[in-house]
Order: C-alpha cells, then sequence, then structure tokens
C-alpha cells in the first residue's frame, strides 16, 4: 500500500472515532494522484469541530505528500463516490446484525465499537484489509472482530 | 469568456466541455487576480510554481488560499471557496480524460459553481 492512502485510511478512522454519526467513502484516482473523501451527512462537513479536523488533515497531507491532492466532498459536491475504496458506515448495535452484511464476495468485513460503544461495520476490499491494518484501528480492533470478519 | 463558452454549450446540450469551461474561467480568473495581489508576473509566477514541484493549479490555489488568509478573510469562507474549486477541478479531471456522465443537471450545478467561485475572485482586490 502506497504510504498516502494509508496515512489516509489512518485519518479516516480517527474521524469515525470523532464523530458517531459519519459515513466516510474514499476513492483513489491512481493515474490523477488525487484521493477523494466523501463526508456525509452534510451537518457534519459543515460544523466547526469537522472544518478544524479537515484543515489539520489536509496541512499535514500537503506537507507528508506535496505531488498528491487530497479532496473532502460532501452530498452536495460535484462529484460523488460510487463505488468507494473504502466505506465506514455508523450501525447501531441493536437495531442491525453484522451478518446481515452481504459482502462476503468482495469484501473483508471489519467491525469496531464507536465511542458511544454502538458497532461500527468498517469495509474494505480485499488488498486494503491484507496491509496491516492492527495498528490503525488500535484497541477497538481484536481477535474476535478478527474471527466474526472470516465468519463474514 | 469561458464562462460564456460554458454557458453556451449548455444551451447546445453539449454537457462534458461545459465542466471544462466552467472549470477553466475560474482558473483564468484566479491566476489574474493573483498577479494583481501578488504585484507578480506571469513568468514569475510560473517560475515559482515550477519550482514548488507541485501541480500548477495546486500551487495557484495554495497560494489564491494564502492571500485570501491575509486578508483575514473568515477561515470558513476560504475553506469553502477551495472545497468547491477542487470539486470542480477534479470533474474537469474526470471530464476531460475519465469516460465520466456528464448530464445536464451536472453540467449545471457546475455552471452555479463557477459562478459562485467567480463572484469571490471578482470581489478581491
Amino acid at each position: 500500500m502506497i504510504k498516502s492512502k494509508a496515512f489516509i485510511i489512518s485519518e479516516l478512522n480517527h474521524l469515525h472515532k470523532s464523530f458517531s454519526e459519519i459515513t466516510l467513502k474514499y476513492e483513489h484516482l491512481v493515474c490523477d494522484n488525487i484521493h477523494l473523501i466523501s463526508v456525509e451527512p452534510e451537518s457534519i462537513f459543515k460544523s466547526e469541530k469537522y472544518r478544524d479536523l479537515e484543515i489539520d488533515i489536509e496541512d499535514r497531507f500537503k506537507e507528508q505528500f506535496p505531488n498528491e491532492e487530497i479532496v473532502f466532498l460532501s452530498e452536495s459536491s460535484l462529484n460523488q463516490i460510487k463505488n468507494p475504496e473504502i466505506l465506514i458506515v455508523p450501525v447501531e448495535l441493536d437495531k442491525f446484525s453484522f451478518f446481515d452484511l452481504n459482502y462476503e464476495i468482495e469484501f473483508n468485513d471489519l467491525c469496531s465499537l464507536d465511542s458511544m460503544d454502538r458497532k461500527v461495520a468498517i469495509l474494505s476490499p480485499r488488498e486494503i484489509v491484507n496491509f496491516d491494518l492492527s495498528g490503525l484501528f488500535e484497541d477497538n480492533y481484536s481477535a474476535d472482530n478478527t474471527s466474526f470478519a472470516l465468519a463474514a | 469568456m469561458n464562462l460564456d463558452g460554458a454557458e453556451l454549450l449548455f444551451k447546445s446540450s453539449l454537457h462534458p466541455p461545459v465542466i471544462h469551461c466552467a472549470y477553466y474561467a475560474v482558473h483564468q480568473k484566479m491566476t489574474s487576480q493573483l498577479l494583481i495581489l501578488n504585484n507578480i508576473s506571469l513568468e514569475q509566477l510560473n517560475n515559482a510554481s515550477i519550482k514548488s514541484d507541485k501541480s500548477s493549479h495546486i500551487y495557484l490555489l495554495e497560494e489564491f488560499i494564502l492571500s485570501l488568509q491575509r486578508q483575514n478573510v473568515e477561515r470558513n469562507d476560504w475553506q469553502d471557496f477551495q472545497r468547491t474549486f477542487k470539486d470542480l477541478k477534479t470533474l474537469r479531471v474526470k471530464s476531460d480524460y475519465h469516460d465520466e456522465m456528464i448530464d445536464s443537471d451536472l453540467s449545471s450545478r457546475a455552471i452555479q459553481k463557477s459562478k459562485y467561485l467567480l463572484v469571490i475572485l471578482k470581489s478581491k482586490r
């Protein structure tokens, strides 16, 4: 995995921890060196707290990867991510069964608990999951999650 | 002139090149405004851009955002400008170089975003 993508996955995880209701999508336009990140809902995208974090991520990304570009999108943007490489969605534990997800053919599934102890599905294509993500997901990523993912 | 071109293309239902013109209307205005704001020549701007080792479009944006910050423009205002510019720029790349479907709704919205950016650009002297 390229370093810029690892950087972004780590930042997506931090965003997800900061906003329990956030949905994040990621797509890399490889030929153009553009990394697209979609943030939903719009209320988070416009919030002061999120704006601060976005500027911080952008500044550090520019510093580390001056030849690449990061673009943050919302529901009202011209560009929409239809086939995300990474999708992070909030899921309420009492309303959603992880096994209801039907991604077993194309995706490895990871799950973690957000700051309010709700289950959150983190869905990634196999080649990204195969990268060592254990450090990125920190304490929320456990052996139990792994076997859960494999069962799915 | 590029924005006029975008609107003519829109009226003719030629939607993919609308995006190109809508974007370059902003790019050209931003270039001319930056020359005025920083009191530099186009040659000086181009040389600085080459030295930066960044995409010339991104260098231009970053320099313009810096000029907004120097003018004490509110954080949310310059951030919204930056977000909108990058959104339009990305769609221009997809439209020009990829097999992106551009319909009338998308090209219409691109023109609106271009107009929003141009209003801000023209207000900075």
